[in-house]
């Protein structure tokens, strides 16, 4: 193609791309503010969600060690021993960790991780769509479709913003997530690195004032389904974004001893830490990890879900060691839209169930202990065939959004609902 | 005006005259030379049918509408053997597997002989096919009719043997019953190997069912989510399609076809929606394939998504009347009458009745990433020099074909994808900007198309390349202000730019 050739211009790095944006866009930064860390707000966090996509199993990753006739007789291919040998950890003398999440032992010695079984969206559907769309809505039944958005982005809007500009709920991904849906500056970000690297630098300044006037006139918070008004805000939390992440290196080199595996999980906890450290205003991080319909080949000990395990504990704790200190102002929430069947099926795998996994780490998690009411195993206890549900997520979602994001009202986040206590967060 | 006798300069100069824009969303009234003595009904209806039946504007198709008129395109569009694809067909010669006219391509017996060891190739090169017939075949409507039933029926090249199932899967089920009937299309899809290897049906056997296909196939390919049947009727259809599953490489037979294994399939009774199974062996599921076939929820669930995918939210949620019935009960009514015949439908969702009552220049819809990618350079005649680079650009926008991990396919729902405008406007500013190795515009075709216009017109001639003069006013004058703004004599670059910025406007991002 002759026309760049013919323009002398080329492709800028993104440094130098940077550099070049703020000194062009000086005045327009300072409209904004500047990206600069922010003084800690008392009290509230980054909160950083890790969802597991396909229905973690939670019998598997969190053995109940007690339970160990009942998993025998309905899943005797599936069981993971966790005798002295195994390499499984045990937790409390009733719960091991699965061999693969060795790399979290620190942190639940430490009080700073988290379980909690038996926790299940409210809805009893056993599709990972219908399950799943309720709980990132924060709504049960035939609410999901008149609610709005999600619960996390609900929420924020109710959360007083920590800056003007940027972005406050983040998604590494492409596709935004119902959870952060209808939230003030929310968006997904697939690659944040080269995020802000684009185009051609003499008319940068130019190109940005023409999209700031195209997308402009309509305020970002103002709620409207209509096409145009979501379009002209996602322009402008984009614009903001475009200034706020071409100011973080996504290259740094990570806190000695924090070694991330070298996978999109890996990758995904990595940005996610930058943008932590970096403090720049964001309330909310979405990170999304599928794969988890373990239907078959299930494993125990080998296989995909104990490697995708191994991926998710190395890459948690890498996560841990690299944000250091500003775990007191960090915390973590990993979850997936239901646990599997007790019994195993004809692929050595497992169908879906209802109760299943969920933890945290962080500075203010109640951590070093397994919590949630055990529902038993039993064939009387079991929710056909699979564990009962004794936390509702919502529950889960409302502690943390009272505790660490500071939400006065949980009306908006979750219409409806009478939050109950789980005590996972302080 | 016939098709062969519009000149590019001809072009050029169209793009001088004054649109007519409201704000997207209202009455984006299109200057066109062709139709403006036309009244405004009959000119939103052409371009409607134009953004909805195809990939974007693009300079041949919308004389070719023009031509012919919207019900004798919309015939012809649907009836796409008719249509000669020659340039395509020349330029997929590179992928010798690929069926022709005259062959069905490589089985998955003769993939895994070719390319065993380098599946992943398959997997790439079929990536990229979609993107140039998406791109590039004139068969467009054909070509979104593929893109939805490749959501409805999703299957990613991260499933079990996708290398060399899916490709087959692709043309010999897909395409080869993309208008066909939803049945026929439905019963090869229940058979093919990659279905079986993605959704473990390969492993489902009696006394231990693996209940994956038949949730799917209830909630996702027929029924429609939590539509009147429990937990038991999806472990009940498990039950009746233990034994479905393929030759796999090491048993007798042609690799990577349907086999039914009787050894391990459940002989019991088995209940289904309060009914019986009927029949015994294999018979019993391919006689629960074709009773939820024809099961009106079946239609209607089937016919909401055609609706939603080609006419948006409020016509798919029923609020589209025509007659005293919702456009959604009309299209139902359509499947159950005509025994689910896929054109039949389109017919009438993209029929003359259907558009006005809708008005689609009143409720544009978000293109999705791939559409997006897809109409920008169809409108510039971008030649994609690497197909299989391509999808490199495809993955910085979040949206490459056969890459949805999940059963349910890419959501086709405008908030999953509105918050992800950025990767647009780069993806734009690259391909505009020559620094990709895989798209090159012809030189000075962006020149060319302005070149009369001059830069005091510059905006203006953006909206007309881009879309046929449909950006909003308000864009366009976005445009133009930035044109005016230039610190010299607007040159190259901002040429340039301009276009970066057409394609970043809000409105090129809907149809």
């Amino acid at each position: 193609m002759t026309t760049s050739n013919s323009l002398g211009h080329g492709r800028p790095t993104r440094r130098g791309f940077c550099a070049g944006a703020a000194a062009a866009l000086g005045a327009a930064t300072a409209r904004f503010g500047s990206a600069m860390p922010l003084a800690p707000a008392a009290g509230r966090d980054t909160v950083v969600l890790v969802y597991l996509r396909g229905g973690l199993d939670g019998l598997s990753a969190c053995v109940p060690t007690f339970e160990e006739g009942a998993l025998q007789a309905q899943r005797p291919g599936l069981l993971v021993p966790t005798g002295s040998s195994s390499g499984a950890v045990d937790l409390d003398g009733s719960f091991a960790l699965h061999p693969s999440l060795v790399p979290l032992e620190g942190m639940y010695r430490d009080g700073e991780l988290a379980f909690l079984h038996a926790v299940g969206g409210a809805d009893p559907t056993r599709s990972h769509f219908a399950a799943r769309r309720a709980i990132d809505a924060g709504v049960v039944g035939s609410a999901v479709q008149g609610a709005p958005g999600g619960w996390a982005g609900r929420a924020l809007r109710e959360i007083p913003q920590l800056t003007s500009r940027g972005p406050r709920g983040l998604a590494l991904g492409s596709v935004l997530p119902r959870t952060l849906s209808g939230g003030p500056r929310v968006l997904p970000v697939h690659e944040p690195g080269s995020f802000s690297d684009y185009g051609d630098t003499s008319t940068s300044e130019r190109r940005r004032e023409a999209l700031r006037m195209m997308h402009g006139g309509v305020s970002s918070v103002l709620e409207s389904a209509l096409l145009p008004v979501r379009i002209a805000q996602s322009g402008v939390t984009a614009l903001g974004a475009l200034d706020a992440l071409g100011e973080l290196d996504f290259d740094r080199p990570p806190a000695p001893g924090a070694t991330y595996p070298d996978t999109l999980l890996g990758a995904r906890l990595r940005d996610a830490a930058t943008l932590t450290l970096e403090n720049v205003g964001l309330d909310v991080i979405h990170v999304e990890e599928g794969d988890w319909d373990d239907h078959d080949d299930m494993g125990p000990v080998t296989g995909d879900l104990a490697s995708r395990l191994d991926d998710l504990g190395r890459s948690l704790a890498a996560f841990r060691q690299d944000i250091g200190t500003a775990i007191s102002r960090t915390t973590v929430l990993v979850y997936s839209e239901f646990g599997r069947r007790v019994d195993e099926n004809g692929s050595r795998g497992t169908d879906h169930g209802r109760g299943g996994l969920a933890f945290a780490f962080g500075g203010n998690v109640n951590g070093g202990q397994v919590l949630g009411a055990w529902p038993g195993l039993g064939p009387g206890a079991l929710d056909d065939g699979a564990v009962r549900v004794t936390t509702d997520f919502r529950d889960v979602f409302a502690e943390l959004l009272q505790k660490r994001l500071q939400l006065q009202s949980l009306g908006t986040a979750f219409p409806g609902h009478a939050p109950v206590p789980v005590g996972l967060f302080r | 005006m016939g098709l062969q006798q519009a000149s590019r300069s001809s072009f050029a100069k169209r793009s001088v005259a004054e649109p007519r824009g409201g704000s997207a969303g209202e009455s984006p009234e299109l200057w066109n030379p062709q139709t403006s003595s036309l009244d405004l009904g009959e000119a939103g209806l052409r371009r409607s049918l134009m953004a909805r039946a195809t990939f974007g504007h693009q300079r041949e198709d919308r004389m070719e509408l023009d031509a012919l008129g919207p019900d004798a395109w919309l015939a012809r569009q649907l009836d796409p053997e008719l249509i000669d694809d020659g340039a395509l067909d020349q330029r997929l010669n590179a992928y010798p597997w690929l069926g022709t006219s005259s062959s069905p391509g490589m089985d998955a017996d003769q993939l895994r002989q070719a390319y065993g060891g380098g599946g992943w190739r398959l997997s790439e090169e079929s990536k990229a096919v979609r993107i140039l017939r998406a791109k590039d075949s004139r068969r467009q409507l054909f070509e979104r009719v593929v893109d939805l039933w490749n959501d409805h029926f999703n299957i990613p090249f991260t499933a079990q043997e996708a290398n060399y199932l899916r490709p087959v899967h692709e043309e010999r089920v897909i395409r080869a019953h993309a208008l066909g009937s939803f049945p026929n299309l439905l019963m090869a899809v229940a058979q093919s190997p990659a279905m079986a290897a993605y959704l473990d049906q390969d492993s489902n056997r009696a006394g231990q069912p693996n209940e994956n296909y038949a949730r799917e196939l209830l909630e996702l390919h027929t029924l429609g989510e939590g539509n009147g049947y429990t937990e038991a009727d999806v472990r009940e259809v498990a039950r009746a399609f233990t034994g479905w599953t393929f030759v796999r490489h090491w048993e007798s037979g042609p690799y990577g076809t349907f086999r039914f294994d009787p050894s391990v399939h459940d002989a019991g009774p088995k209940v289904v929606l309060g009914q019986p199974v009927v029949g015994t062996g294999v018979n019993q599921g391919i006689r629960l394939v074709e009773k939820l076939a024809r099961d009106p929820r079946t239609a209607r669930t089937v016919a909401t998504k055609l609706v939603r995918r080609f006419l948006g939210d409020d016509a798919a949620a029923g609020l589209v009347d025509l007659g005293g019935e919702s456009l959604v009960q009309r299209v139902t009514d359509v499947y159950l009458a005509t025994g689910g015949e896929i054109k039949a439908m389109l017919a009438e969702i993209l029929g003359q009745e259907a558009l006005r009552a809708v008005q689609p220049w009143r409720r544009r819809m978000l293109k999705q990433p791939f559409h997006y990618a897809i109409s920008f350079l169809r409108a510039l005649d971008v030649t994609i020099t690497d197909p299989t680079t391509a999808i490199y650009g495809f993955a910085g926008l979040g949206q490459v074909p056969f890459e949805w991990p999940d059963p349910d396919g890419y959501p086709d729902d405008s908030e999953a994808w509105v918050g992800n405008l950025a990767p647009r406007w780069r993806f734009a500013s690259a391909v505009l900007n020559g620094w990709t190795s895989w798209a090159s515009l012809a030189p000075g075709q962006l020149a060319n198309l302005c070149a009369v216009a001059g830069p005091a017109q510059w905006g203006r001639c953006v909206s007309s390349a881009l879309t046929g003069g449909e950006l909003t006013r308000e864009d366009v004058t976005a445009l133009q202000d930035f044109v005016d703004g230039a610190p010299g004599v607007p040159g190259p670059a901002d040429l340039i730019a301009t276009f970066e910025l057409g394609a970043s406007s809000p409105s090129f991002q809907t149809y």
